[in-house]
């Protein structure tokens, strides 16, 4: 935590509050959470279901807005945008993973991956030719014109991730990735969507209840009740799953 | 985003859900259908009045009669130049002239030409829309001069004396006297050139040379068939006819016409066919008896309105029940595509885009339909034209029935024009358009966050 002063910060969390009124009940979902997310590293958002970490997540995505509090990306307050102009926002810095995929299932592969850029107004042949581009890394070259509904889970995260990364966004947020995946595709994505981060210096902010997936993150922020719990640096990241493996079996050894 | 990325984005939307596409395109085409047809059908009817017009009188023009009826009689109902006045200033009268009318015969070397003589205000000739086809028009600085202009249809009627006196049409028919080239002569005996039978002791009279200054295009039957001049002229020749007629023991006629001072007949030109009927009504209150053409026309006017109107009113009903139905279409989609909607806005699909994505498909539905609709108005028109029964003459129009049967083949029972069709596929893309509108907002304000978790 040397330099604090200098550190280049991407996403600045002030004192965010967030109340729901449910009927006459008043629940408070985020109890007044700060923190500040440095350029280029990999943050784990680690809690129960209920703990509003995706609450907190929707918020820097600009979904939510919160009852209190601000939330500063790139110096600019989201918090009061309207909506055309967070859409603008977030075709520009951010990109989006899901735990459902959530990909068009009457488009195919690579139209689900130009998506963002269509929305952006690119080109068709620029934006093919970077969706292909895309799928390659990801390992999906051979399945451009399938639907979602002729992929694997472990497919179609792979369309989503490339889906996510195609407009080389500053940064990407993860909502539970692996929620739907068996534990051999699990690293599989954890290891191709943290690499792909580290590769591009974007700043990776990843929600999960699987402490599996912990490693993996520069620093890892326990959230429960609404409020911060704790926050672990990791020093030693993985970078692989082959790493983590060892680990396991040492452990069990 | 592009709007070409908007267009195929839509139109791919519309394949994906065929069947309900082609049901909702299907009730717009019933729709247009109805309305196109129901328009070419009213054209085609107006295109037949104005055939029909054209054999008639001028419309805004209406005659007065100077009422021979007791009870009118009673009134001040002399129809002199005061009356005359009266009626010009009428509100919607462009002008108005008195018509003395009488018969002359005519006289052109060995030709001669019985033809009705009508007294004209000089003035109002060209007010009343009257054209040559050769000379010019009376003018004001032609009263009181043998100053003539000739309907088109006079010439004919010269013919040696005795030899033919009515022409009825069919082959071809020898013209003999051109009067803007040959020497004219009025004459007030009507049996001037023919032999005289024996032990008749008329005086003979020299005919007076006219000046012959205009020949009127074809016109109408009021105008084909007189010779218009001066007021003061007709009534000089008519009295000396009279005159003549009396010094030659020949009193039978001409008693009735001087019973009454004034004028018989007069003319009044409206500004507009819709003024005329308010027109004829004031100079009804004066006194006079008025007869216009629009006393045919009214009732099949309203007969086609009628008509119009009923036909309007089921493709009214059809083109709002298939609004309805894209409306429930969008709807729906909106319901099945709410997931989609929701991924779009945060992947990065600003509000307006999901606006114009759904606005689109709700324009290609009507525009759709449209095509198919104006497909199937040409279908029927077509049928319709084969049967070949004109719509006003189901109606049976009263007087109009003899028109009709003359004229009815050249006149087709619907007509699609190129600007009928473009205006339908216009409307019905706007009806597609509006129908849009309240799915599209729908779209629009879903929250996205909430539109993502629905499954």
């Amino acid at each position: 935590m040397k330099n604090l002063e200098s550190t280049d910060y991407v996403i600045e969390v002030k004192d965010v509050k967030k109340v729901y009124k449910m009927g006459k009940e008043r629940i408070s979902a985020l109890d007044g959470i700060s923190y500040s997310f440095e350029r280029g590293k990999i943050y784990c958002l680690l809690g129960t279901s209920g703990s509003g970490k995706s609450t907190l997540l929707n918020m820097m995505a600009g979904l939510e807005k919160p009852t209190s509090g601000s939330i500063i990306i790139k110096g600019r307050h989201i918090e009061k945008m309207n909506e055309d102009k967070l859409a603008i926002f977030r075709q520009k810095y951010i990109g989006f993973v899901f735990q459902s995929y959530n990909l068009m299932p009457t488009l195919t592969a690579i139209e689900n991956v130009t998506l963002p850029l269509i929305f952006q107004g690119v080109r068709k042949k620029t934006r093919n030719k970077a969706a292909m581009k895309m799928l390659k890394a990801v390992g999906l070259e051979g399945r451009l014109k399938h639907k979602p509904s002729e992929m694997s889970g472990g497919q179609q995260q792979r369309v989503s991730i490339a889906r996510a990364f195609v407009n080389d966004p500053e940064i990407i947020f993860a909502d539970e990735p692996t929620g739907n995946l068996d534990t051999k595709t699990t690293y599989e994505m954890m290891d191709l969507i943290t690499k792909t981060a580290r590769d591009n210096g974007q700043t990776l902010i990843i929600v999960t209840h699987d402490t599996e997936i912990a490693p993996y993150a520069d620093a890892v922020i326990h959230i429960r009740d609404g409020k911060i719990e704790k926050e672990e640096i990791n020093r030693n990241t993985a970078t692989d799953s082959s790493e983590l493996f060892e680990e396991n079996t040492e452990g069990e050894n | 985003m592009n709007n070409s990325d908007i267009f195929s984005m839509a139109i791919k939307n519309l394949f994906k859900r065929k069947v309900r596409t082609f049901l909702t395109v299907l009730g717009v085409m019933v729709g247009t259908a109805a309305i196109t047809i129901m328009v070419s059908l009213g054209l085609a009817m107006s295109d037949s009045f104005d055939e029909q017009l054209k054999n008639m009188a001028d419309i805004t023009i209406i005659s007065i009669y100077n009422s021979d009826n007791a009870a009118n009689s009673a009134k001040n109902t002399i129809m002199d130049k005061a009356a005359i006045e009266k009626m010009k200033a009428l509100e919607g009268v462009k002008t108005a002239t008195p018509i003395y009318n009488t018969s002359i015969r005519f006289v052109s070397g060995k030709y001669v030409a019985d033809l009705d003589v009508a007294g004209i205000d000089e003035s109002a000739m060209e007010e009343l829309g009257y054209k040559t086809a050769k000379g010019r028009l009376l003018e004001s600085s032609d009263a009181g001069t043998y100053s003539f202009v000739f309907g088109a249809n006079t010439p004919s009627y010269f013919a040696k004396p005795g030899k033919r006196m009515y022409y009825f049409g069919g082959g071809e028919q020898k013209i003999y006297v051109d009067p803007m080239e040959d020497n004219v002569s009025v004459s007030v005996d009507s049996s001037y050139g023919e032999k005289k039978t024996d032990g008749e002791k008329k005086k003979s009279v020299k005919p007076t040379k006219i000046n012959c200054i205009g020949l009127l295009e074809e016109k109408d039957y009021r105008v084909d068939y007189s010779v218009f001049t001066p007021l003061e002229i007709a009534e000089k020749l008519d009295s000396e006819k009279k005159k003549f007629e009396k010094q030659n023991n020949n009193n039978s006629q001409g008693g009735a016409n001087t019973k009454k001072r004034g004028y018989q007949n007069a003319y009044v030109k409206c500004n507009s066919i819709d003024d005329v009927e308010g027109v004829c009504e004031k100079i009804k209150e004066m006194g006079f008896e008025v007869y216009s053409e629009m006393d045919y026309i009214k009732p099949m006017q309203e007969m086609s309105n009628s008509l119009q109107m009923l036909l309007g009113a089921i493709g009214a009903v059809s083109l709002f029940i298939a609004a309805i139905g894209i409306t429930n279409t969008m709807i729906m989609a909106i319901y099945e595509r709410t997931k989609e909607i929701g991924v779009m806005k945060v992947i990065g699909a600003r509000i307006s885009d999901i606006k114009k994505l759904f606005l689109l498909e709700a324009t290609l539905i009507g525009f759709f339909g449209g095509v198919c609709g104006i497909a199937v108005s040409l279908l029927v028109s077509a049928i319709l034209n084969n049967f070949n029964t004109p719509l006003s003459s189901i109606g049976g129009m009263g007087g109009m029935g003899m028109y009709m049967a003359d004229e009815a083949p050249a006149v087709a029972v619907s007509v699609m024009p190129l600007w009928l069709c473009l205006s339908a596929l216009a409307f019905s893309s706007f009806i597609g358009l509006i129908s849009g509108y309240f799915p599209a907002r729908r779209a629009m304000k879903l929250s996205a966050l909430k539109a993502i978790k629905t499954e």
